[in-house]
């Protein structure tokens, strides 16, 4: 059989075949889009803190990247190998300039032990002293807002506010390339002080005298590390940062595959109108002489020739999302990202997971459809399709989906797992949970169906019940199409839901550091 | 194959009984049918509805298998072959016309012939030529290229006869291949079909319940409640004008004096 | 069927005198029917007498003298009206298979589907013979005068057919 058969027979039904290659695309352009963007967005965060990290090779963080006592900064200097350990402290907070308030990040240093760890050149002013309360600028950030040498900087965070001086201005560097500049760097005794940190730090920074041996020296810290202490290299501490990124990601992560499994649902809803349709057309081939595994290969040709489509369009429609999504990004997390980093495996993925999705939707309906005798197609009258029967494997896959999505829940909701499994776990559960919903829909449907039909049958009229009289006929596609309607509502309100949650927690914080001051 | 006298037998029946359902809805669509078929020969199925024609066809063709009895084509035993022997039997040695024609409307006239080569593998232009060939049969090799729907019924018809000779099968069965047509389109069709066992010793084997259909059989098998309850052979054909003198009424009557 | 007419007919297109009357009427008018020459002339008498034709007689050397025919006015007149006035349809509808089936029916012993079967194996026999005749008509330029004859014997043919299924049929029920 020719492939130009398979596309006229898509031709066929313009509308059709464009919505099931829209489902397609959209669901690779989604998956790829997204891919990107949660790529870029922790290759930026590890570049951070790399950056940040200037010349020290290791640092030591909490899991969670919460405090932890400054005692262990000495211990690390005398640890074997260790050059130098430098303590850092960092906090979100809100600055008051000329101009408004701005969102920096707070980044309290060492002065003395960190000049082993990075380089801080001077625009203007001097650097700064232990102990005293000033702070230094990037240059760039300072100017933008009207701030000098000299001026006053009245620095809120959560656990307090402080006046302080800005004794200098940064040329662009490894701190001040953090955060797209917007920080303060203090001393961090300073710091503690201040802010009543008590003698609480965020990590240590660890420069090695060999930094071959890198490896053999981070086992050595580690095994000396108290329980929830962790040391590693610096980017990956971005890892860490992620309880910021996590619901965001999260949120993207199940857009991404909802965007799918609605795609893959889309084109099986349209492969059932078709092989229903085609009933005659398919027995014809049998009768023929054809084999049920040559009407199944020309009937997944067809999904496959969409598949295939509907990834050439969503690869380059899902790369040019990704800047849109980025910006979005950007805004949302309050750092600087760089263009989209494509990266081959989101692409490649992209490619594979199209066509895939699209034969996955149809493999089993083909394959039935290719099982089925020939005579039955004959015989049928032209177009009319057998009440589907519904069956009872989707049912039980239906509810061992459900389960295993409550199951998910309850370890989720115990903690029985790091919570960095998570942001794995969570998206694979909501497809679970999605594909059990639309598979269960049907026995749910039909009683519901039948109850509102039944409340409405005296004011329907003769149209109303031949409409629900079709919609009980073709059980499968009924459920399918309100499975992937309930898919999109999910999908809006979960993901919009998701983006004001973000908005908001940063919100409160911004009001009780407002009310603090 | 088997020889009976001078003739090979294309198709041999034996004890075929059919059964459909179970206890409350059980339905004998054939209740015990004897019948050999030569090779070169028209055979007429008629019949009231129901009767088992339909049945009868699909058994010969591999399309369905019986419930009982010995079903074989070409001295094939059909209940020995399995679903893709069954297959194979259809696509080479059973052509099939319906009341419907069932053509495929995406393919034009010489796709739609051709089809049952392109799925039995063969090369496109080999299957073109020989789906060509079946074409100048019908006499519609000049309309290689229109689609089902820019066609007559009649046309579809002839399109869906050609289709069923492409693979020059040992046996053509037509199930009401005059259905859907009119009298004048169905008598087209029909002398068709005489030509090809005429003039190309095609074995045929039609059901129809229109009688004008049947009489162009050289044999008629009446069907009622699913056994054969009549059989005839029609004697070979005289000339168009032997004929007019055989039928009486053309004497001149006498007048009234 | 009226000779009569037939002949005022073929007159009509000019004169002929017996025997070309006779072969005309048997190999165009009517084909493969027979005439035979006593009703040609009785008629042509009839004719004579009402003043529908006249006749001349043409002298020939070394034969009979031989009579021609011709129309007169009168005779274009009835011509005419026979042309513009409805035929009696020829039903046969008292016909011999209609009989025996009456009286099978009634006789106990009568075997009625016997006879459907006898009378329908017959009327197949010659459908058989005239859609194939029928068929070769189209094919060997056969002259209109037969093909349409053949389609006239097919059509009744296939009517008689079907009358006998709802014989059958309604026997059935009778005599179940
Ligand atoms: N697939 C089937 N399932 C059940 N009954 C059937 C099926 N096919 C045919 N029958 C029954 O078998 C009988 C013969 O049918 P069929 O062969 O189609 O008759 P015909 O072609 O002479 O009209 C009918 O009573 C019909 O209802
Ligand atoms: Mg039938």
């Amino acid at each position: 059989m020719k492939w130009s058969y398979s596309l006229r027979e898509l031709r066929r039904r313009p509308l059709r075949s464009g919505l099931t290659l829209t489902g397609i695309t959209i669901g690779v352009a989604a998956m790829l889009s997204i891919a990107i963007t949660i790529e870029t967005t922790r290759r930026a965060y590890g570049d951070m803190y790399t950056t940040l990290a200037g010349r020290a090779a290791l640092e030591v963080v909490a899991i969670g990247d919460g405090g932890f006592d400054a005692a262990l900064v000495d211990q690390l200097s005398g640890t074997d190998g260790v050059a130098v350990a430098a303590p850092v402290v960092q906090m979100p907070a809100v600055m008051i300039g000329p101009k408004g308030r701005l969102v920096v990040m707070v980044i309290g240093i060492d002065p003395e032990r960190d000049t082993a760890v990075r380089d801080l050149k001077l625009r203007a002013g001097k650097a700064l002293a232990p102990g005293g309360a000033v702070v230094l600028l990037d240059a760039a950030f300072a100017a933008a807002n009207g701030i000098g040498v000299g001026d006053d900087a009245p620095v809120i965070t959560r656990t307090g506010g402080v006046r302080l001086t800005v004794c200098g201005l940064m040329e662009p560097g490894p701190i001040s390339a953090f955060n797209a500049g917007a920080v303060v760097v203090m001393p961090l005794s300073t710091a503690k002080k201040r802010f009543g940190l008590g003698d609480q730090i965020n990590s240590v920074q660890l420069v090695l005298e060999d930094d071959d041996r890198a490896n053999a020296i981070r086992q050595a810290v580690q095994t000396s590390l108290p329980d929830g202490l962790s040391v590693r290299p610096p980017a990956a501490r971005a890892d860490l940062v992620r309880d910021t990124l996590l619901s965001t990601e999260q949120a993207l992560q199940s857009f991404s595959i909802m965007s799918l499994v609605a795609g893959a649902f889309i084109i099986l809803n349209t492969f059932l109108m078709n092989l229903a349709e085609r009933r005659r057309q398919l027995a014809l081939i049998r009768a023929l002489g054809g084999t049920g595994k040559q009407v199944q290969w020309w009937l997944l040709r067809e999904a496959l020739l969409l598949g295939l489509t509907g990834t050439a369009i969503g690869i380059p429609l899902g790369w040019l999302m990704s800047f849109g999504m980025l910006g979005s990004m950007q805004t949302l997390m309050g750092v600087k990202l760089s263009a989209p980093v494509p990266g081959v495996m989101p692409f490649v993925a992209a490619a594979i997971l199209g066509p895939v999705m699209a034969l996955a939707a149809t493999w089993v309906p083909a394959r039935r459809a290719g099982r089925e005798p020939p005579l039955n197609g004959l015989t049928a009258a032209a177009g009319t399709d057998a009440i589907e029967s519904v069956r009872r494997w989707p049912l039980v896959v239906g509810v061992i989906c459900i389960t295993l999505m409550a199951g998910i829940c309850v370890i989720l909701v115990g903690e029985h797992l790091p919570q960095r499994s998570n942001e794995k776990i969570l998206p694979a559960g909501m497809a679970l949970l999605m594909i059990g919903g639309i598979l269960v829909m049907p026995y749910l449907l039909m009683p519901v169906l039948r109850m509102v039909v039944w409340g409405l049958g005296p004011f329907m009229g003769f149209e109303g019940r031949m409409a629900a009289r079709h919609l009980d006929r073709r059980r499968v596609r009924t459920a399918l199409t309100a499975g992937v309607l309930f898919v999109a509502i999910v999908i809006s309100i979960g993901f919009g839901n998701q983006i004001r949650s973000n908005l908001r927690d940063m919100d409160t914080w911004y009001e009780r550091t407002f009310v603090g001051d | 194959m088997t020889t009976t006298g001078t003739r090979t037998t294309a198709i041999a029946l034996h004890g075929v009984h059919k059964v459909f359902g179970e206890s409350s809805t059980r339905v004998e669509a054939l209740a015990g049918i004897d019948l050999d078929v030569g090779a070169g020969e028209f055979v007429a199925i008629m019949g009231p509805s129901g009767s088992g024609k339909s049945t009868l066809l699909h058994l010969i063709g591999g399309l369905d298998v019986a419930t009982s009895g010995t079903v074989a084509v070409g001295g094939e035993d059909l209940a020995s072959l399995n679903d893709d022997q069954l297959t194979m039997l259809r696509r080479r040695k059973i052509g099939f016309v319906f009341q419907a024609y069932n053509l495929v409307s995406v393919l034009t006239a010489i796709e739609n012939v051709a089809l049952p080569l392109i799925i039995d593998g063969i090369a496109e232009s080999r299957a073109n030529e020989r789906a060509g060939r079946a074409l100048d049969l019908v006499g519609l090799g000049s309309r290689p290229d229109h689609r089902p729907g820019e066609m007559s019924g009649g046309e579809q018809q002839r399109i869906a006869i050609a289709r069923s000779l492409v693979a020059e099968p040992v046996l053509l069965l037509a199930d009401e291949p005059t259905g859907n047509l009119d009298s004048v389109t169905g008598d087209q069709t029909m002398r068709l079909l005489r030509r090809l066992v005429d003039e190309e010793g095609q074995t045929v084997i039609m059901v129809t319940h229109d009688a004008r259909d049947a009489a162009m059989a050289d044999r008629i098998v009446r069907l009622r409640d699913g056994r054969i309850v009549e059989e005839q052979t029609l004697p070979p054909v005289k000339s168009g004008a032997d004929v007019l003198a055989s039928l009486e009424g053309l004497d001149a009557p006498e007048d009234a004096p | 069927m009226s000779v009569r007419h037939a002949i005022l007919g073929l007159l009509a297109e000019g004169p002929l005198h017996g025997y070309e009357l006779r072969s005309a009427y048997e190999n165009e008018l009517v084909p493969q029917s027979r005439l035979n020459a006593g009703q040609v002339y009785a008629t042509l008498d009839r004719l004579l007498r009402d003043g529908l034709v006249h006749h001349e007689v043409v002298a020939q050397n070394d034969r009979p003298d031989k009579k021609v025919f011709a129309l007169t006015a009168q005779g274009r007149d009835e011509l005419g009206r026979w042309l513009g006035h409805a035929s009696k349809v020829d039903l046969d509808l008292r016909n011999e298979t209609f009989l025996k089936l009456m009286v099978a029916r009634r006789l106990p012993e009568g075997d009625w589907r016997g006879v459907i079967a006898l009378e329908r194996r017959g009327a197949f026999e010659r459908l058989h013979q005239a859609t194939q005749a029928r068929a070769r008509a189209d094919r060997d330029a056969t002259p209109l005068s037969i093909t349409l004859l053949l389609d006239l014997a097919v059509l009744k043919l296939e009517g008689l057919l079907e009358w006998l299924d709802r014989c059958e049929e309604a026997l059935g029920k009778e005599t179940p």
